[in-house]
């Protein structure tokens, strides 16, 4: 029979530990609220834009943009992975390291130079561990999205692919797809081949067509195209920005919420394994009294 | 339209946030190379959009001004959407801070073009405020 007092010692760490986990399942929870708010808000103009593309695509006979176009030899790629910076939360870093590893696989079966930004700070260790260089780095603001820092580093990409310095570029992010859910994303944002595909989609039926004709722009819309297109790439930054937010207070308020379930479940066990030490404890003094009475 | 009278809706949207959503009477919109009026029932339109002052009339009369960084215009079907990377609205602005930022602005050195060019966009956009900001002043 286990010593009660080391039992006793045992149960209150435990639920020490039942404490803190407890509170950070809470702070998260607050946060996530926030965060989903913010996740959600930025939708409609990502829908906007995107409907703005597929009327421009439909009026305008050739969409060609530097932005849509392959550059004829890929050689150099842009990978921007968003980590977090704090852990304790579940399996989150650990599946966009994993996309990051298949992604860095095909472009090196592909012989691409690759350079790495890197956001949060259990990102860049896992690049470390993994020997992975890191060019740029941004710390300790995995919960601050701002669509200044996206802007950032959209505008440097696009700069940088106008010149043909980088020739692609991906962002691996963990999409939000709901509180319960975040599904770890590569998405490539460097040529937008998205867009052709969805262009003929949108021009096929002659009734979307027709409604695309009808606009009336101003200026021309290949000049609005051009102004549209770098705003896509920044969206799509800021966006992952947001869900990856998002996604790592969901992701830890569900981790948390475990760690306390399995704390209380332990602080039971034990609470019960206390009480018979306790018990055969006495039965074995009143035992012991007993027999030394009748000794007398 | 209890009123009879004639109204376009009109939704304001960047990146963070909706920042507007409301009938209006009419707008002004600052396009890319002017200011561009819109009644309801206009055409549909998509039009590229400046650094400046949006202007809003809404159906009880009230104006309502916001400062746009570039972005668009799109009309269709009597909804007016304007897109737009940032938007400030005049009740969140603070004259003697947006003055500070000015004189900041302006004292600040720009040699290569690109600085020159950051400069005049800060400027523009500090511009562009303060006009909301008058015009809400002005009625």
């Amino acid at each position: 029979m286990a010593n009660t007092r080391e039992l006793v010692v045992r149960r209150k760490s435990v639920r020490n530990t039942r404490k803190i986990t407890n509170t950070m399942k809470m702070v998260a929870t607050a946060k996530l609220s926030k965060a989903q708010h913010a996740a959600m808000a930025a939708r409609p103009y990502a829908k906007k834009l995107q409907q703005v593309i597929g009327d421009l695509a439909s009026a305008a006979s050739n969409v060609a943009h530097p932005l849509l176009k392959e550059h004829a030899e890929p050689k150099r790629a842009v990978v921007i992975l968003f980590s977090t910076d704090r852990g304790l939360c579940g399996a989150f870093n650990a599946n966009l390291i994993k996309e990051l590893r298949n992604l860095r696989e095909k472009l090196n079966a592909r012989g691409m130079e690759q350079e790495y930004i890197v956001q949060g700070k259990k990102g860049v260790n896992a690049c470390r561990f993994l020997g992975i260089p890191v060019a740029k780095s941004f710390l300790m603001v995995s919960d601050k999205p701002s669509y200044t820092r996206a802007e950032e580093i959209g505008n440097d990409l696009i700069e940088r692919y106008g010149k043909e310095s980088i020739d692609e570029a991906y962002i691996i992010y963990s999409w939000f797809k709901s509180a319960s859910s975040q599904v770890p994303k590569v998405e490539q944002v460097l040529p937008l081949s998205g867009l052709q595909d969805s262009a003929p989609a949108s021009a096929e039926p002659a009734a979307a067509k027709a409604e695309g004709m009808g606009y009336l722009f101003h200026p021309d819309p290949q000049t609005i195209l051009a102004e549209v297109l770098p705003l896509v790439v920044k969206m799509s930054i800021f966006t992952a920005m947001l869900d990856s937010t998002a996604g790592e207070h969901a992701a830890r308020r569900l981790a948390m919420k475990n760690a306390t379930d399995a704390a209380d479940d332990m602080v039971k066990m034990l609470t019960r394994q206390y009480n018979r030490a306790r018990q055969s404890k006495i039965t074995q003094e009143i035992a012991e009294i007993v027999g030394g009475a009748a000794a007398l | 339209m209890a009123s009879g009278e004639k109204q376009i809706h009109v939704t304001v949207i960047t990146p963070a946030r909706a920042v507007f959503d409301a009938d209006a009477r009419a707008l002004v919109a600052p396009a890319f190379d002017g200011e561009l009026g819109v009644l309801p029932g206009h055409a549909a339109f998509l039009g590229l959009l400046g650094t400046g002052a949006l202007r809003v009339t809404r159906a009880d009369g009230k104006l309502d001004c916001f400062a746009v960084r570039g972005g668009f215009l799109q009309i269709n079907e009597n909804n007016a959407t304007i897109l737009t990377q940032e938007a400030a609205r005049v009740d969140e602005m603070d004259p003697a801070k947006l003055d500070a930022e000015l004189a900041e602005a302006k004292a600040q050195q720009a040699l290569s073009d690109e600085e020159v060019a950051a400069k005049e966009r800060k400027l523009a956009w500090i511009e562009a405020r303060r006009k909301a900001l008058a015009a809400v002043r002005a009625g």
